[in-house]
């Protein structure tokens, strides 16, 4: 169960989202156990997310096995195009719903290698930044 | 790389590796008291909607870091030759080439108008091992001797300045050690305001598919980068004694000899182990290398063999040093003598021809003015001009801004919604007349889903089918016309 919310940068009104996978209860508070991300995205990837520089969302952590696993940063990412992507999914991802090379993804402003890149776990209240670095400079 | 009061143009785009050129000379200039003169140099290209807006960032660098802005664009250098008009003459395939050429042609000009004694540009560590793959899988030896210089002055370094020709001012890339990753993330934390758009005419540039490359092998060994640069730089000596036009002939005599030296001495070897006198061949050019000699410099001395070619004309110095180096060989092994005479023999005539390519590379080594604009170049024309000459001899019409003039059988097809549906079978189900001009009108609801990009991406895909593509032109938030010639 998860609800997005997004702020499209310097504009008065905020646009509300298509509907999120399981909008059927959306959640007000969060809940014990869901992470709650800001995700804000730069270098021309906002093209993709219909303009959106930055993003609140609140994602619950995948449940199996009986308790709660840490929710990782390839879970991010396919949540990320299941429900926030607008358009050529693969200038985003590659194969696996991998982040695409020649993206830079930082967690709270540091390189996302240093915590495992895809495997990254990500913690409530996480910053998460992705910078495109593919545009002519 | 610099020295004290040099005015130097600092090229910028508005993108994130200029941006960063930018604030890193200013900083380091002020903080280390450099006593540079910056300033920044802009090339406007005349692309619509890309160039417009990355030229505000600029305007916007020039206050923030204060510094003077100057602006140069195709429209005024090139009379009026635009990048949009350009694309509209030859389509999408060459014309990143044109750009290439025009905006480098630009800079050059624009530092001259400007009275730089040095153009900085922004390329980092991944562009030039971008380039150094590009030089390689073209077989463009002479770039890829140049390309991992720091600094460049241009294709006639070194050559003496005939009067009249207007010399390069040289280039140079000061962040050519730093990854785009680095540049990237300092631009991030350092909150620096840049431009970030894909340039709308690129999707089908060569580089792309370097550029991916690099991006795959970065991720599966970082360090490849610079270690693809540093193979860059191992290679490019390799060339330039043959390929580097600024080399003096003293150089080449120097290296012709050497190689004439070191020839015979393996040659000597693979005489004394048996080996047949194929080997004769390579014997024969390397004299023939030394034909271009003017000069005995001293550095010939310190080479195993004494052969000394001052004063010979090209034809017999060929095989005056052949028969030096046979006796190097002869002298340097005992009984050699037979097989130094075969040698000589079938090396002659090797020399000849070897001698008289040399002569050819000499020539074209020539450094004299350009016929339309004075620049420095080994042809009739440089570069810039040939190009522009080959758009201006084009023929056919060409678009007037704003209408699009179809000429005889004009057909419009309607292309639906689904706006990656192929334009080739389109056009084979409306049975065309082949050659005939035609419009293919796209419309979408609120324009073509995806912008430019898509256009242009349809318009590539046209282009293949297409003999000639004429033009492409939107309006937002209405149709886009992609007019064009198709084959059978």
């Amino acid at each position: 169960m998860s609800s997005a919310s997004s702020e499209a940068a310097g504009s008065a009104a905020a646009k509300p989202l298509e509907a999120a996978a399981d909008a059927a209860t959306p959640t007000e508070a969060a809940a014990v156990g869901d992470v709650r991300l800001a995700i804000e995205l730069s270098g021309g990837l906002e093209l993709l997310f219909g303009q959106v520089k930055r993003f609140d969302v609140v994602l619950s952590r995948p449940t199996g096995s009986g308790a709660d696993e840490p929710l990782k940063m390839r879970g991010l990412l396919t949540w990320m195009r299941e429900n926030l992507l607008k358009e050529r999914p693969e200038l985003f991802l590659g194969e696996g719903d991998a982040l695409r090379a020649g993206i830079l993804c930082l967690v709270n402003d540091a390189d996302w290698e240093l915590g495992g890149t895809m495997d990254h776990e990500l913690e409530d209240g996480d910053d998460i930044t992705f910078i495109s670095t593919l545009h002519g400079g | 790389m610099f020295h004290r009061g040099q005015r130097v143009a600092l090229a910028a785009s508005g993108g994130k590796d200029s941006t960063v050129l930018i604030h890193v000379m200013t900083k380091l200039n002020k903080r280390y008291d450099y006593g540079l003169n910056l300033f920044l140099l802009s090339v406007d290209e005349g692309i619509t909607g890309y160039r417009d807006d990355s030229l505000e960032t600029v305007k916007r660098n020039s206050e923030v870091y204060g510094l003077p802005l100057r602006v140069v664009s195709y429209a005024e250098l090139y009379d009026g030759w635009t990048m949009d008009r350009v694309v509209r003459r030859t389509g999408l395939r060459s014309n990143c080439t044109y750009c290439g050429v025009f905006r480098r042609s630009a800079l050059e000009r624009g530092a001259r108008l400007a009275e730089a004694d040095m153009v900085a540009t922004g390329h980092n560590a991944d562009d030039v091992a971008e380039t150094v793959l590009m030089n390689l899988l073209r077989g463009d030896s002479a770039r890829l001797a140049r390309c991992v210089d720091p600094i460049t002055a241009g294709d006639t370094a070194g050559a003496a300045a005939a009067p009249g020709v207007l010399s390069a001012v040289p280039r140079c890339k000061p962040l050519m050690g730093a990854y785009e990753k680095e540049i990237v993330l300092y631009a991030f934390h350092n909150r620096l305001d840049y431009f970030s758009t894909e340039c709308v005419y690129s999707p089908n540039a060569y580089r792309g598919f370097a550029r991916e490359f690099v991006k795959g092998i970065e991720a599966a060994r970082p360090s490849s980068i610079l270690d693809t640069i540093r193979a860059g730089e191992g290679l490019a000596p390799l060339f330039a004694p043959a390929h580097r036009p600024g080399a003096t002939r003293r150089a080449d005599a120097a290296a012709a000899v050497a190689a004439a030296a070191a020839a015979a001495a393996a040659e000597a070897e693979a005489a004394e182990a048996g080996t047949a006198p194929g080997a004769a061949a390579e014997a024969g050019t390397a004299p023939g290398a030394a034909a271009e000699a003017g000069t005995a410099p001293g550095a010939a001395a310190s080479q195993s063999a004494p052969a000394t070619v001052s004063g010979l004309g090209p034809g017999e110095a060929g095989s005056r040093v052949q028969g030096k180096a046979g006796d190097a060989s002869a002298g340097g092994t005992d009984s050699k003598a037979g097989v130094a005479d075969a040698r000589g023999s079938a090396a002659s005539g090797a020399a000849e021809t070897a001698g008289r390519k040399a002569k050819k590379r000499r020539k074209q080594r020539e450094v004299r003015a350009c016929d339309r604009c004075g620049q420095m170049t080994s042809q009739r024309l440089c570069q810039t001009c040939t190009l522009l000459e080959s758009l201006e001899a084009g023929g056919g019409a060409d678009e007037v801004d704003g209408a699009l003039p179809v000429a005889g059988a004009g057909v419009a097809l309607g292309y639906s919604e689904d706006a990656s549906a192929a334009p080739a079978r389109r056009a084979e189900g409306a049975r065309l007349v082949p050659g005939t001009a035609a419009v293919v009108a796209v419309r979408g609801g609120t324009g073509v889903r995806g912008g430019p990009e898509e256009v242009l991406r349809l318009a590539a895909e046209l282009a293949d089918h297409a003999r000639e593509l004429r033009s492409v032109s939107w309006a937002r938030g209405d149709a886009v016309r992609v007019q064009g010639k198709l084959d059978a």
